[in-house]
């Protein structure tokens, strides 16, 4: 084919990688001095210790269940997203946010083809979005509790929106969607600049003395989640507006 | 067990880059970009991989007392931040694609006629 390479070109790189690929791999296996990814390393060696036992500012604290530690959430993966490494997630949520900036300066504005939804989906339309709306707000509530987040939250909430964009409803304008992750974006460094005044540090949790297992537990962390699941949201709704151009 | 996930994520990344080097539609390359991505993600969860591990969720008393049987939360937050920067950049890759398609005609990568015709 004209638009392909020919297959001598393709042999002669897939020898190469090949050749790479097991040169690597026996390095990543190689058995020398060293730890090697391949040692049976628990995280008892490593700094998820800290995070585990939640013993980041005091050495010996230890905690119970339904009791108060430094960080109350039940999912420890959360608790280092939210908690201990909240500056990583908010930076991302700013890349995020140029990403999607850049994306609408790029997308050229011109008039495409749309295909008319057939009555299935028109139909089940509402029924899907009311589903994946309640889903999505569950998993943003029990982001500190169970599997989920801000993150996947948004996702789900923005498909919903998704299938009102192809069944040609307009659920929610561009304007409001705007508007939407402005606020949330900049609720997001205020309660920052809140909490530097009230403890004397940037993002310190402040709502202290609730137990390890409760809906309301885990101090700000709902309260990110939830910013940040319709930050997402609307960040990612707008890339399908965009792409749905009538 | 690790060997495992290292052999799977480097075997997923050379699949990537072979995509990248010998495709010439921009859509198979940025597919290709992202089963790199996928590799690399694997690759980064599997770091943080012991054997008969548990979810690093508390559930009750019990699992408190089982935290050194956990697995590494730290891959996993931060695997959660690349898949999101990564559909970030494969939307602005496709808003790319859009406007190539436009300004050239073509989805495909090779000189136009014209290019090659004003050769050096």
């Amino acid at each position: 084919m004209k638009d392909e390479t020919s297959v001598l070109v393709n042999i002669i790189a897939f020898l190469i990688l090949f050749v790479i690929g097991i040169y690597i791999y026996s390095v990543a296996i190689d058995t020398g001095a060293g730890i090697k990814i391949t040692d049976n390393i628990t995280p008892t060696m490593r700094v998820a210790d800290k995070y585990l036992n939640k013993n980041v500012l005091d050495d010996n604290s230890t905690y119970q269940w339904g009791g108060t530690a430094e960080d109350t959430a039940a999912n420890i993966v959360t608790s280092v997203v939210v908690d201990y490494r909240l500056f990583d997630t908010t930076l991302e949520v700013i890349v995020l946010f140029i990403t999607i900036l850049g994306f609408g300066f790029v997308i050229p504005k011109d008039k495409r083809k749309i295909i008319k939804p057939t009555t299935i989906l028109n139909r089940w339309a509402p029924i899907l979005m009311l589903l994946m709306l309640m889903i999505g707000g569950y998993t943003f509530i029990n982001g500190h509790l169970s599997p989920g987040g801000g993150f996947p939250a948004g996702a789900i909430i923005s498909t919903a929106i998704l299938t009102g964009v192809l069944t040609g409803r307009r659920t929610i304008s561009q304007k409001s969607l705007k508007i939407i992750e402005a606020i949330t974006g900049i609720s997001i460094f205020s309660i920052g600049i809140i909490s530097y005044f009230l403890t004397g540090s940037f993002f310190q949790n402040f709502i202290l003395n609730d137990k390890i297992g409760d809906l309301f537990s885990g101090g700000l962390i709902p309260i990110f989640y939830g910013l940040i699941a319709f930050k997402v949201a609307a960040e990612l709704s707008n890339i399908y507006f965009e792409f749905y151009e009538e | 067990m690790t060997q495992v996930f290292i052999l799977s994520s480097l075997s997923l990344m050379f699949i990537g880059l072979y995509g990248v080097l010998t495709r010439k539609n921009l859509l198979k390359i940025i597919i290709a970009l992202n089963i790199i991505e996928t590799g690399i993600n694997l690759l980064l969860v599997s770091f943080g991989y012991i054997d008969h591990g548990i979810t690093p969720i508390l559930t009750s008393q019990e699992s408190i007392l089982n935290l050194n049987k956990m697995v590494d939360p730290v891959p996993q937050a931060i695997v959660l931040t690349s898949i999101v920067i990564g559909l970030g950049t494969t939307a602005f890759a496709l808003a790319l694609a859009i406007r190539y398609k436009i300004t050239h005609n073509s989805i495909s990568i090779n000189a136009s006629e014209e290019e090659e015709g004003r050769g050096i």
